[in-house]
């Protein structure tokens, strides 16, 4: 756990950047401090690495205060991702992300062996890419490595300063779903500062909000959206917060059961068949379509009665729930039908269920 | 790959022309031919003091000893202006060497003799205190080029100080150092010449005694030299360069 205690920060010119702030940011969870520009998150995050000291305050990581420990001992146990990420332009990939191992005085073959594990993980190929320069990869290739280098040498904790900033948003989208997977398999205690609420919203467990020094709200992402105390956190958040606490939610938790209709088989399925429609799979349980109950007539073939379906109409149970709900609207349905992988039919999520998240939170 | 075959073709063309350099400067007859052929009214085509070998030899290390002293010192002082501990010093040193080029050489040589006497080591001091100003500016706007983001992803994984000058201040500004080193010996090729007014010997002794005696032909034997010396030292420093930043 890391827990800041009264931190103020007041630079030379006298600006005030860090009012009187106390957190308590829980361990293997990802907080993020947000706010506008200038509102002290950054200042606040560069603290806990001693990069900046604070004017008052304490800091302490697991009960130690920092400010007793080395700042190079310290730094080298803290992962760190920076804004335009800092990598190292006359370095390869290889001897960025291995830089903390090699001031650890990590056996090579133990580095070699973390070295192709890491760039696997944020999904980079080793052979393609150990030897690369820098300026030979995209920006997202790029950030990638700079998260890789943060994570060498296995750090408990990672400070991330608006690590997906200078990407596109596509890039940034891709990236973040794969940082989710990243911090679900490692869980390391994230402190992650960004202005942007949606990625906010996206990664974060704990959520601080942050103006003029202070943090205003520090809870969890669900109860900031639920119920945020002042107007400012209410804005900041903006008006479509039921949407938002959407995001946060996966289709598979709310998906309904219910039996597909193989087409391959008899008619008489349909009797079983309670609601007006069903969804259809083939002989290996591929979806493929929904047929209408009422269509049928007798001696019709199912697959005469067929209604097949685009794939922007079916939805993957790692989809969110706001995802679901806006391809609802564009499709014009009441319900969609959720797939694996292998397009195997998993169940459906209707626009019911999704009015009884949203009142219920 | 391709770096490297040009930069293994640029020091075989060196190599060639330093081959050239030094079978040119040896053969003494050919120049005693060509200058007799163009100044046929000339007594005495060659200068007496000794082979061009000799001067050029002498003239390289004058060169040497200074650009090398310029060269451990003014990057030394680059580095302490920027670190933390140096840092009220940043702008004396910049104000220095901008202020230190308005100089002519001359005029520090003239200043350097009433302390230090005629002959090598006065010149030495001239020209050290000529070249190391590109190389202390060169080494400050290098070390300064180097992104404030990067040294910060450096201090953030946990090197000290001196690890951030060693594997990434200096590495990164690399190329700029050593351009200012090359700009500093190159002029001070040309410079080292005026020490043969105090008897430093070198190129610049046929120069000296041709202007006084009126003789173009021992002109020629220190000017043409000097000239090619400039070159050859240039494009090996340039070489090195080329290849640093390659790497």
């Amino acid at each position: 756990m890391i827990k800041l205690e009264g931190i103020t920060k007041r630079y030379d010119d006298r600006t005030l950047a860090v009012d009187n702030v106390s957190l308590e940011i829980p361990s293997n969870q990802l907080t993020v401090l947000i706010g506008p520009s200038g509102c002290g998150k950054t200042t606040t995050l560069k603290m806990i690495n001693r990069i900046i000291s604070p004017t008052s305050g304490k800091i302490l990581i697991d009960g130690r205060d920092i400010s007793t420990v080395d700042a190079k001992e310290l730094r080298r146990g803290i992962g760190y991702v920076i804004q335009n990420i800092g990598l190292f332009p006359h370095m390869t990939v290889r001897e960025n992300i291995a830089t903390v191992p090699r001031l650890l005085k990590w056996e090579k073959s133990r580095t070699q062996l973390r070295l192709d594990q890491l760039l696997e993980l944020v999904g980079l190929e080793p052979s393609v890419f150990s030897d690369k320069l820098p300026r030979e990869l995209s920006g997202g290739q790029a950030q990638r490595v700079g998260v890789a280098r943060a994570l060498a040498a296995d750090p408990p904790i990672v400070l991330m300063d608006e690590p997906f900033g200078a990407v596109d948003p596509l890039t940034r989208v891709k990236l973040q779903d794969e940082f989710v997977r990243i911090q679900k398999e490692l869980s390391k205690t994230i402190v992650f500062v960004t202005h942007d609420i949606d990625e906010a919203i996206r990664l974060a467990d704990r959520i601080g909000v942050m103006k003029d020094g202070k943090v205003l709200q520090y809870d969890s992402a669900e109860d900031i959206l639920a119920s945020p105390k002042n107007k400012f956190v209410h804005d900041f958040m903006g008006s479509d917060r039921a949407l938002k606490r959407l995001s946060r939610r996966s289709v598979n938790e709310f998906m309904e059961q219910s039996k597909p209709l193989f087409v391959s088989k008899g008619w008489e399925q349909l009797k079983e068949v309670k609601e007006s429609f069903v969804w259809a799979v083939d002989e290996e349980g591929k979806l493929i379509g929904w047929i209408h109950v009422s269509d049928f007539k007798e001696g019709k073939h199912l697959s005469e009665m067929l209604t097949e379906l685009s794939d922007d109409e079916m939805l993957s149970a790692e989809s969110t729930v706001k995802e679901a709900l806006s391809r609802m609207l564009e499709s014009g349905t009441m319900a969609l039908p959720v797939i694996g992988k292998e397009k195997e039919f998993l169940g459906q999520i209707s626009m019911y269920k999704i009015q009884e998240i949203t009142r219920n939170g | 790959m391709a770096k490297k075959t040009i930069s293994r073709k640029s020091w075989i063309a060196l190599a060639v022309f330093a081959g050239a350099f030094l079978l040119l400067i040896s053969s003494t007859g050919l120049w005693e031919t060509v200058l007799s052929f163009i100044f046929p009214t000339t007594r005495q085509v060659l200068h007496p003091r000794g082979t061009l070998l000799r001067l050029v030899g002498e003239h390289l290390w004058l060169v040497f000893v200074s650009s090398g002293l310029a060269t451990i010192f003014g990057v030394g002082i680059g580095i302490v202006v920027t670190r933390p501990f140096g840092k009220q010093y940043l702008p004396l040193a910049t104000n220095m060497s901008s202020l230190g080029q308005t100089f002519p050489p001359v005029a520090v040589l003239a200043l350097a003799v009433p302390a230090l006497g005629f002959g090598f080591r006065p010149t030495v001091v001239a020209l050290f205190l000529y070249g190391i100003l590109p190389i202390i500016r060169n080494t400050i706007a290098g070390i300064q080029s180097v992104s404030s983001e990067v040294k910060e992803a450096a201090f953030g994984t946990g090197m000290s100080q001196l690890q951030v000058l060693a594997k990434i201040e200096l590495p990164l500004s690399l190329r700029v150092i050593m351009s200012g080193i090359r700009i500093s010996a190159v002029i001070n090729i040309g410079t080292a010449t005026v020490g043969a007014t105090i008897g430093a010997g070198g190129l610049g002794s046929p120069i000296i005694a041709g202007l006084v005696g009126e003789n173009p032909a021992f002109l020629l034997q220190g000017a043409i030299p000097a000239a090619l010396l400039a070159f050859l030292i240039d494009s090996f420093l340039g070489n090195i360069e080329k290849s640093l930043s390659a790497a």
